[in-house]
C-alpha cells in the first residue's frame, strides 16, 4: 500500500514543503528508490532523492528500534518546488511517509526547526 | 518605463551568468533602475507603475505573449493556481533563471492604480500558523481550493514571489 505524506510549514515567513510517496514491501531489504521516483523533480534537485532515502532509512531504524518487524520501503515519488523544497524538508516528508507505512501514527513524531527541519519519534527523547 | 506589453526581454540564460557575475551587466537605464530593488521601491521612485520579472521557457514566453492560455496547472507550475508567477526585481529573476538553460526573463508592467485595485493577499503579513493553514487550504501543497485573490505576495527562499490571476494578467500593459 502506498502512503503519501506532504510536509508543509511556513517558518520565518517562508514556506517549507515536500511531498513523498512510499510503499512498504517485505521483499525489499532496507530502502529502495524507485526508478522513476525523481521523474517529476528538476534535474538540479537530484539530491532530493538521497534526502528521501535518508529519511526513509531513519524511519526504518526508528521502527526497528521500537521492536517493529523488518519491512522494506520503496520511495515511489519525490515531489517539490524549487522555491519551497529543500533537502531537509524532503527528508522529513520521507521519514513521516515511511513511519506511517510502518503502521505508526504521525502524532508520535516530534518535528522541530532550528534552521533546518528534523524529525524523530517522541519516545526517543 | 516604456516596456512593450508582454515583451520578451533580451535577457536570456546566456546573459544570466554575466548578470550574476562581478561585473553585473544590465541593458539600459530602466534595467539599472530595476536591478536589485523591490517593486514597491520602484513605484515610489518612478510613480509610473510596477515592473515584474518572470522566468519562462521560450514556449511559455510565446504563450504569455499571446494572452496566457492555456495556463499551466499543478504544484510545480501553478502552486497558487492558474496565472502568472513573477519576481519583483531582476536580480531575483536572474537567480531563479540561472539553472534553467534556454529560459528567458519576461518583463511585465502594471500601472500603480491598476496594481492598487487588485484583490491582494500579502502572505508576509500573516502569522506562521495562519500562513501554514492558508497554504494547506488553497495551495497545491494542500487542498488547492479556489482562493479568489487576483494577486498574492509570497516570501520564498529565493525572494518574494508575485502571483497574478488570469484576470490580473490582463492589466499588464
Amino acid at each position: 500500500m502506498e502512503i503519501q505524506y506532504t510536509f508543509l510549514q511556513v517558518k520565518e515567513g517562508m514556506t517549507h514543503a515536500a511531498r513523498v510517496t512510499v510503499s512498504s514491501d517485505p521483499l525489499i531489504d532496507g530502502v529502495k528508490i524507485a526508478e522513476k521516483a525523481g521523474a517529476q523533480i528538476p534535474s538540479f534537485s537530484s539530491d532530493w532523492l538521497e534526502a528521501a532515502r535518508q529519511g526513509a532509512e531513519k524511519a526504518l531504524q526508528a521502527h526497528l528500534s521500537l521492536g517493529g518487524s523488518r519491512v522494506g520501503i520503496e520511495v515511489v515519488t519525490v515531489l517539490g518546488t524549487e522555491v519551497d523544497t529543500r533537502q531537509d524538508t524532503v527528508e522529513v516528508a520521507a521519514f513521516c511517509a515511511a513511519w506511517k507505512a510502518f503502521g505508526h501514527h504521525e502524532s508520535a513524531l516530534k518535528i522541530e526547526y532550528d534552521g533546518r527541519w528534523t524529525v524523530c519519534p517522541k519516545e526517543a527523547n | 518605463m516604456g516596456y512593450d506589453k508582454h515583451s520578451v526581454s533580451a535577457i536570456t540564460y546566456d546573459s544570466v551568468s554575466a548578470l550574476l557575475g562581478t561585473g553585473r551587466k544590465t541593458r539600459g537605464s530602466a534595467d539599472r533602475a530595476a536591478f536589485g530593488k523591490s517593486v514597491e521601491f520602484l513605484a515610489a521612485e518612478e510613480g509610473t507603475g510596477l515592473t515584474f520579472y518572470s522566468v519562462q521557457s521560450e514556449a511559455d514566453a510565446a504563450r504569455l505573449a499571446s494572452g496566457g492560455t492555456p495556463w499551466p496547472t499543478g504544484l510545480q507550475r501553478a502552486n497558487l493556481g492558474e496565472g502568472l508567477y513573477a519576481w519583483g526585481n531582476q536580480a531575483d529573476a536572474a537567480a531563479y533563471a540561472a539553472n534553467k538553460p534556454g529560459s528567458v526573463i519576461m518583463q511585465f508592467n502594471m500601472s500603480a492604480s491598476d496594481y492598487s485595485s487588485l484583490n491582494t493577499l500579502d502572505m508576509g503579513t500573516m502569522s506562521e500558523d495562519a500562513a501554514t493553514e492558508w497554504m494547506s487550504t488553497y495551495s497545491e501543497w494542500g487542498a488547492a481550493q479556489p482562493h479568489g485573490f487576483d494577486h498574492i505576495i509570497r516570501p520564498t527562499s529565493m525572494g518574494t514571489e508575485y502571483y497574478f490571476s488570469p484576470n490580473a494578467f490582463q492589466l499588464f500593459k
